[in-house]
């Protein structure tokens, strides 16, 4: 079997700079959005070195053997020691990193609706009553001069710097006014200059409600408002006789449902704006995790914590391996088999949770119970959780996705790991193993369980390579407070 | 008396200091013998051994005083001129060369890599005898490599169509792994063929060690057939993969025989014809019960022109593989006729042995970048030592160059390569398969003479020895 070769490329034309494959003290990671850090000596004359330390550009850094990648990554720092240099390398996971992300996806909250005022457009908020409780509602005020040039209106703004225009509003409607009365959905501009009415109802002197999805072309503003049609006069009902009231309010920046994969792909086409080179463009490996997400609006956010968070609502994994493809989809990865000769497992019930509900809203998900981990443990753990959702759904993938996750105590564990074979024995490079693969002690009791409390068999969260050595530690999938070092353990590979 | 080294010299091939001629230095009795080096465990490039620590004891002699202080420095200059070359700086490669008493072989050389710490150790008695012209007890200290090299040997292949298996066989076996120069020659000249797209080099000791398989024998098998293929597939035909479904199908079979590896690498020939659609592609190997397969490899829309990937790396434990299939899955359906990807080879290199490479090589652009007069090869070097069937100078590290013949070797360009190219020899032979191609076609065809362009493997060996011989 080959070594690994060590090499150094310019990512806009793909020219190699540099084969550093002498390079000394290298040791590379993988962590849960694939490649995580690599640091290496080489050496080189210092004429040489001063020349990396000035290089203008970015260069990466690519750990490859016998066609197939090991580490991937831009060389980050360079550090002029004696007799060469220091460097180290991050995954292509840091691109996310680079800039802040604003967007408006999806948003079925209130917070972002206000009353316009006359700076705004034709809108004379004090002669109208309004309240966001729940519901965005309009009313006449008693006594008050109404005339068809003033109405009273709210609009919804998306944050500034937003790209995404909106394309689609969601909301019940309850009308209670006469014919003189009227409502309409307008799009606006950024100006709150009125572009086009997307829905009108006139009163009919009762009550009538009813549901509207509008899809349209893009626009900056979405205004509600409320228009008295026949001339100036005195409103001289009573407050609150006349109103309009609209519920399950959502707006838009896509026509279909604001799935996770949707979002993953809009942050992937915003970190190629300033970086267009770092990621590939290819969004084949974003796969739908099919829920609708209601509300997604961000400013100025880290792209690595939102697409953590749109991972983690519903145990998936998210980050880039090879080629800098992003993926998101569900948990994958190889499985790797070790025997364990030292073996040291400690079970603890302390991080078990069979049973879970979720408070979303101003409401809660039902309870939901692992009937077998239950049984099994002998004790039924309860777990209260939030969501900032407003959407049922979302909220039941939430608690799902957790007790699915909790439901089994993560082991502490110290398995040395002297070799890694595949399902069939084969013998692999340790330098193959890497975050999201699945461990199988295959040496345990053969009356033991297949997946005796995830002992047998794990996934990794972290790998520490050091090729130097050809050692491997290995840290587990959520390690717990307690330990230092889950599951590690140095050794020799063959 | 202890008998003297046939020939003991530090050398750049301009300065030379013999340590055994008694006129300007002096072996002491029990002054050095050769350290053995250990095998190395990086898995990072490098050599198949450690390098090693020599100390050898010497008096530094001299027709005068000042003469032998002059050679003094000499030593110094060599050694510190050593540590120049190794970390890529300007200067002759330095040597160690020797021949032990009783030696049949010529001189073996290891190349110095500069000095441990404090070149020299001086005595004590650094002044006294230099009245006598003489500094005695003088310890060298430095690194070399650890491996020993001799003269080279060259040997080369029949030509053939690419890709084919190519064996260069040498007039003798040789059994410790030793370094390797090869290269292919007979790339047309750049009138034909401007540009060669990613191309990939499987390396192997010997024939048996690889393998090239016409997938378009593998069906039948549901959403598999096999047709007859534009742009020049190796065989009439492809095997085509239309999918009705999204979830994966697995083509028919090929034989493989017996083959006796543990770990096999495998190369593919794919193309996808869809703009939108994505296939994941797995290469699954079958032996004695037991079946073993490549992690998906992702086929993505960035070309709909046939392109050269690695599937991956199957290891098993068997030693016995017997058939060979592939696995593929599309990302969604559509219809129309370019819901297809097709496969054209797999080319297969058994990985066990340490002499067996996968490496791959950039995009050239051989029309801007190499004169238009002459043939052209692909060169892998990681020669260590002088040659005489290559004037460069020795490099510390390896390279994969394009180069032109009948100019001159020094037109090179580099091919941007990928993978261990210090490559290794053992046995008798080096067999490769090359999987290249210019587009649009599957492989390296030459559009002028309408054939696929022959090769020639070429190979220069420098058997290794742990002691000198």
């Amino acid at each position: 079997m080959s070594r690994l070769q060590l090499a150094i490329y310019d990512l806009v034309s793909g020219v190699m700079l540099a084969d550093w494959s002498h390079a000394t003290d290298t040791a590379f990671t993988t962590n849960e959005h694939g490649y995580g850090t690599l640091t290496a000596f080489v050496r080189m004359s210092p004429a040489e070195a001063f020349r990396w330390y000035d290089r203008p550009g970015l260069p990466w850094v690519e750990v490859c053997g016998n066609g197939v990648q090991a580490w991937r990554g831009r060389l980050e720092d360079v550090r002029l020691v004696t007799g060469g240099i220091q460097i180290s390398g991050l995954g292509a996971w840091s691109v996310f990193g680079d800039v802040p992300y604003t967007a408006l996806w999806s948003d079925a909250t209130l917070s972002h609706w206000r009353t316009l005022t006359g700076a705004d457009s034709l809108a004379v908020p004090d002669r109208f009553v309004f309240d966001k409780q729940d519901r965005l509602y309009i009313a006449p005020r008693k006594g008050e001069l109404h005339d068809p040039a003033n109405d009273g209106s709210v609009g919804y703004e998306p944050p500034v710097g937003n790209a995404r225009q909106l394309v689609a509003w969601d909301f019940d409607y309850e009308l209670v006014a006469s014919a003189d009365w009227s409502v309409y959905a307008d799009r606006h501009d950024d100006t709150w200059a009125n572009l086009s009415t997307e829905w009108s109802l006139a009163g009919n002197g009762g009550t009538q409600t009813g549901s509207q999805t509008l899809t349209f072309t893009g626009c900056d503003r979405l205004v509600f408002t409320m228009h008295y049609t026949p001339g100036t006069a005195n409103y001289t009902g009573e407050t609150g006789a006349v109103y309009v009231a609209f519920t399950n309010i959502r707006v838009r920046t896509i026509t279909t449902a604001v799935t996770g994969n949707e979002i993953v792909a809009g942050i992937l086409a915003a970190a190629r704006v300033d970086n267009p080179t770092q990621l590939h463009a290819s969004t084949g490996l974003l796969q739908s995790p099919g829920i609708d997400l209601f509300t997604e609006r961000y400013v100025d956010v880290d792209m690595r914590s939102l697409l953590t968070r749109l991972a983690g609502l519903q145990v998936w994994e998210v980050g880039v391996w090879e080629g800098g493809r992003v993926h998101f989809r569900p948990a994958t990865g190889r499985s790797w088999y070790i025997d364990a000769s030292d073996l040291d497992v400690e079970r603890s019930l302390s991080q078990v949770w069979n049973s879970a509900y979720v408070r979303y809203g101003t409401t809660m998900t039902a309870t939901a119970t692992d009937t077998r981990s239950g049984n099994r443990y002998g004790v039924t753990r309860r777990r209260a959780l939030t969501s900032g959702t407003t959407d049922s759904t979302e909220a039941v993938a939430e608690r799902d996705a957790f007790l699915t996750d909790q439901s089994d105590p993560v082991p502490r564990a110290s398995v040395p790991v002297t070799a890694v074979y595949t399902a069939t024995g084969g013998r692999v490079p340790l330098s193959a193993v890497r975050s999201g693969d699945t461990l199988t002690l295959r040496s345990l009791p053969p009356e033991a369980g297949t997946n005796i409390d995830r002992i047998r068999s794990f996934r990794i969260r972290e790998t520490h390579y050091a090729c130097d050595t050809d050692t491997l530690e290995i840290v587990p999938e959520q390690p717990l407070p307690t330990l230092d070092v889950l599951l590690s353990q140095r050794a020799i590979g063959g | 008396m202890p008998a003297a080294y046939t020939s003991l010299t530090i050398s750049d091939s301009v300065t030379t200091c013999n340590l055994v001629d008694g006129t300007n230095y002096q072996l002491v009795d029990g002054g050095w013998a050769p350290q053995l080096p250990a095998r190395r465990i990086s898995t990072l490039g490098g050599f198949r051994y450690d390098e090693v620590t020599e100390e050898i004891t010497i008096n530094v002699l001299g027709s005068t005083g000042a003469v032998a202080l002059a050679n003094l420095q000499t030593l110094i200059q060599l050694l510190d001129q050593a540590a120049d070359w190794w970390s890529g700086g300007p200067g002759n490669q330095v040597e160690l060369a020797c021949i032990p008493q009783g030696s049949n072989l010529t001189l073996l050389v290891s190349p110095i890599l500069g000095p441990l710490g404090a070149p020299l150790v001086l005595p004590p008695t650094f002044n006294d005898l230099l009245m006598l012209f003489e500094i005695s007890n003088v310890t060298i200290r430095f690194r070399r490599l650890g491996m020993w090299l001799t003269g080279e040997g060259g040997t080369a292949s029949a030509a053939a169509a690419n890709p084919s298996i190519l064996t260069a066989t040498f007039p003798a076996a040789f059994k410790t792994p030793s370094p390797v120069t090869l290269w292919l020659s007979g790339l047309p000249v750049p009138t034909s063929i401007t540009a060669l797209e990613t191309g990939y080099l499987l390396v192997a000791r010997e024939a048996a060690q690889l393998k090239i398989i016409n997938t378009s024998s593998m069906v039948p098998a549901t959403d598999y057939s096999s047709v007859a293929g534009a742009d020049q597939p190796l065989g009439a035909a492809v095997l085509r993969f239309i999918p009705t479904v999204t979830t994966a199908r697995i083509s028919g079979t090929v034989t493989l025989g017996d083959w006796d590896t543990g770990l096999i690498g495998i190369v593919a020939a794919v193309r996808n014809h869809s703009t939108d659609r994505t296939f994941d592609v797995v290469a699954r190997v079958r032996g004695y019960g037991v079946t073993a397969e490549t992690s998906p490899y992702f086929v993505d829309v960035t070309t709909t022109n046939p392109q050269i990937v690695c599937l991956g790396v199957i290891a098993g434990e068997t030693y016995r593989w017997q058939t060979i299939e592939l696995q593929v899955t599309v990302s969604a359906l559509g219809g129309g006729g370019t819901n297809q990807l097709d496969i054209d080879y797999l080319a297969l290199v058994a990985l066990d042995d340490p002499c067996s490479r996968i490496i791959s090589h950039g995009p050239v652009d051989l029309d801007a970048t190499l004169p238009a007069a002459s043939t052209h090869s692909l060169f892998v070097q990681s020669r260590l030592t002088a040659s005489a069937s290559d004037t460069g100078a020795p490099q510390p590290t390896p390279t994969m160059t394009f180069r032109t013949s009948g100019v001159g070797l020094e037109e090179a360009r580099p091919a941007w390569h990928r993978g261990d190219i210090r490559l290794l020899q053992a046995g008798i032979s080096i067999s490769v398969i090359y999987c290249g191609r210019n587009s649009p076609y599957w492989r390296v065809y030459d559009p002028v003479a309408a054939a696929a362009v022959s090769l020639t493997l070429n190979a220069t060996r420098y058997p290794a020895y742990l002691v000198p011989q």
